[in-house]
């Protein structure tokens, strides 16, 4: 089975003169896993509902494979859903849950039983077959509702905040067999989440949302690298960001002046653009630092070690820096209290609206 | 670092886990508190039921001649049965009204839910006498339901209503339902709608998600009411002895009959005896259906 193509066409959403969604454009393509990223009341929900049926928008379209669904209610979309809480039947065991979809599709008793088996071996839950849901652990019961969505090839999956209410370490794991999962099974999957990482490490493309717009499209590592504006910058991954004050053209780029009263020196930068940031990763700390066009010495506050790299606040005249280094034991061992350099190029300050 | 018992745990170090709650009853202080009314309960429920136990094998003479008379003629059966019949209708015209009263309940929100809980809770807090009197009003041979009754033309003159067991069952459903809608009600709002959007996306028709997942769902708070309206509905006095008339007694009745008119306090001793031993064989084996429905699912 092949994923379908979804297409919001102006769709929008009031709740009388509250606007949680603004028209809204966007089209899926065929098999892709995109993420719906932004913080809470941002109208990712309100996308997803648009495709669900169960919060149908106000204005506008949505299409399916081309297909208008506006007004077809959720039982005849063909839709596979995950939700944060797994609302699997309590009352039922894993095998009468994963068959649920199937029977009100009135499958052959035969069939249905191969299905379900098929589907639980492909979360490696067979033998959980006759467990009632709260009997499973929570990675347990979220892997049960994967295979519940799908077990009936919706070529259409949603994924609200499935790993939510899970741990860290649990999600990490989960977010690994939801990304072979999506291999495995070739649904359009749409993932809303208010996680960052989560949404850079499983999805295709991210829109990111904010107050019911959307802010910007594009690949993890385009958004990361070339947000349009602070807002995305600062909710893709770490930045440090800067409100500029001035603007002046200089050979070889532009000369900022920051409202915290540092000077910067960047690429580009047009005048009105309010917002200088610098990724952590791209500062250079210590020997390293020298040499670039933006060279500061500065105090360490602190250093937190985290796997394969250092994590550093810095203060440089007053603001804080984060800065991120490789966790090299010989060149980048700095102390809390101790001075250092830091640094970076022109290239790594990127001058933003707001 | 590592949390040593009596140690205050601060909350980034708190095992995910919380290891076992103490028993509250094993504290003193909760075994002081409780003996007042448990002392209470013993001089003034126990005792007194334990007399009546007592007193129904202890005269005309000792042994089991009450049961013998019970059990061999008599009206003492057949109103035994009668009460257990009329409570099995009380209880399935309450579940039937209940159900679909309790889901309009559910779906309603603030002010309305409000208007909702006070129609039902007003009257429960009313006198049952004064709502079998009301029903004794209505339902008499001049009252307004014979006399639009004849007005509309469905009968001629007007009919017997009082002293039926017809109008003993429409005044114990009155009394009784609100214990049936509270529980379903209950059930119905704890419901995680999210179970009902997952049948729907599904495939699952509204019809079928309410047929498969919410009446499954909701079936605890009904068999609560069940087991409420029904227990309730076997002793019940008042309503029987004001709208039913010597034909339709119920078992309540009957025993107030022999300790009040007949002063035959051993046969009202033993009657009582078998009401209670019923109700408590009836709850006995409802505890033991759901617990053994609760194994078997969540």
């Amino acid at each position: 089975m092949r994923g379908a193509r979804i297409e919001f066409r102006g769709v929008s959403r009031h709740y009388g003169h509250v606007v949680a969604l603004h028209e809204t454009d966007l089209t899926i393509e065929p098999g892709e896993f995109f993420a719906l990223l932004g913080p809470s009341g941002s109208g990712k929900s309100t996308l997803l509902g648009a495709v669900t049926g169960f919060t149908p928008p106000s204005s506008g379209q949505v299409l399916i494979n081309g297909k208008n669904v506006t007004d077809v209610p959720p039982y005849r979309r063909n839709i596979g859903m995950v939700f944060q809480n797994y609302a699997l039947f309590p009352f039922m065991t894993v095998f009468q849950n994963v068959a649920f979809p199937l029977q009100t599709r009135k499958m052959p008793k035969a069939e249905i039983k191969q299905r379900v088996e098929r589907s639980l071996a492909m979360v490696r839950l067979s033998d959980m077959a006759g467990r009632l849901p709260r009997q499973l652990s929570g990675g347990q019961q979220q892997r049960i509702a994967l295979a519940r969505a799908s077990v009936y090839d919706p070529p259409v999956l949603l994924m609200d905040e499935p790993l939510g209410a899970l741990d860290k370490n649990l999600r990490e794991e989960l977010q690994d067999e939801i990304r072979q999962f999506h291999r495995d099974v070739g649904a359009t999957i749409i993932y809303v989440t208010h996680d960052q990482a989560e949404a850079a490490a499983l999805a295709d493309r991210v829109a990111i949302l904010r107050a019911g717009r959307l802010e910007q499209i594009g690949t993890p590592r385009g958004l990361y690298e070339n947000p349009r504006n602070g807002f995305v910058a600062g909710f893709l991954g770490e930045a440090n960001r800067f409100a500029v004050d001035r603007i002046t053209d200089e050979p070889g780029g532009v000369r900022l002046a920051t409202r915290e009263g540092l000077t910067l020196a960047a690429a580009r930068g047009t005048a009105g653009e309010a917002i200088v940031c610098v990724r952590p990763e791209r500062i250079a700390i210590g020997e390293a630092a020298d040499g670039h066009a933006n060279s500061f010495q500065g105090t360490v506050i602190d250093a937190v070690f985290s796997a394969g790299s250092v994590r550093y606040r810095v203060d440089v005249a007053g603001c804080t820096l984060l800065v991120r280094a490789g966790s090299d034991r010989t060149r980048n061992a700095f102390d809390a209290g101790a001075p250092v350099h830091v640094g970076w190029d022109r290239d790594d300050a990127l001058v933003l609206p707001a | 670092m590592s949390l040593t018992a009596g140690q205050t745990a601060s909350p980034d170090t708190l095992p995910a886990r919380p290891g076992p709650v103490r028993v509250w009853s094993q504290r003193p202080v909760y075994v002081l508190l409780a003996t007042g009314p448990a002392l209470f309960l013993a001089a003034l429920f126990l005792l007194p039921l334990a007399h009546v136990v007592v007193k129904g094998f202890a005269a005309p003479a000792s042994g089991p001649g009450n049961y013998t008379r019970i059990v061999t003629g008599g009206p003492y059966l057949p109103v035994m049965l009668g009460t257990l019949e009329t409570a099995l209708m009380v209880t399935a015209v309450c579940l039937v009204l209940a159900y679909p009263l309790a889901f309009v309940g559910s779906r309603l929100q603030g002010r309305l839910y409000t208007v909702f809980m006070a129609l039902i809770l007003i009257p429960l807090f009313t006198s049952v006498v004064v709502r079998s009197y009301a029903w004794m009003v209505l339902f008499q041979r001049s009252g307004p339901i014979n006399q639009t009754l004849v007005t509309l033309g469905f009968i001629e003159s007007p009919i017997r209503l009082l002293q039926t067991p017809f109008a003993v069952t429409v005044g114990m459903v009155h009394v009784l339902l609100p214990m049936m809608v509270l529980p379903i009600l209950t059930s119905m709002r704890s419901l995680d709608g999210t179970l009902l959007q997952a049948g729907e996306i599904m495939g699952a028709s509204p019809a079928r998600v309410f047929v498969r997942i919410f009446v499954p769902m909701t079936l605890p708070g009904a068999s609560a009411g069940i087991i409420l309206v029904f227990i309730s509905a076997l002793g019940f006095f008042v309503t029987p002895a004001l709208l039913g008339g010597a034909r339709s007694t119920m078992i309540a009745v009957l025993i107030e009959q022999q300790a009040v008119d007949l002063l035959n306090w051993p046969m009202a001793s033993a009657l009582a005896t078998m009401l209670l031993v019923t109700a408590v064989l009836i709850y006995m084996g409802y505890s033991r259906l759901t617990r053994r429905f609760n194994e078997m699912r969540a």
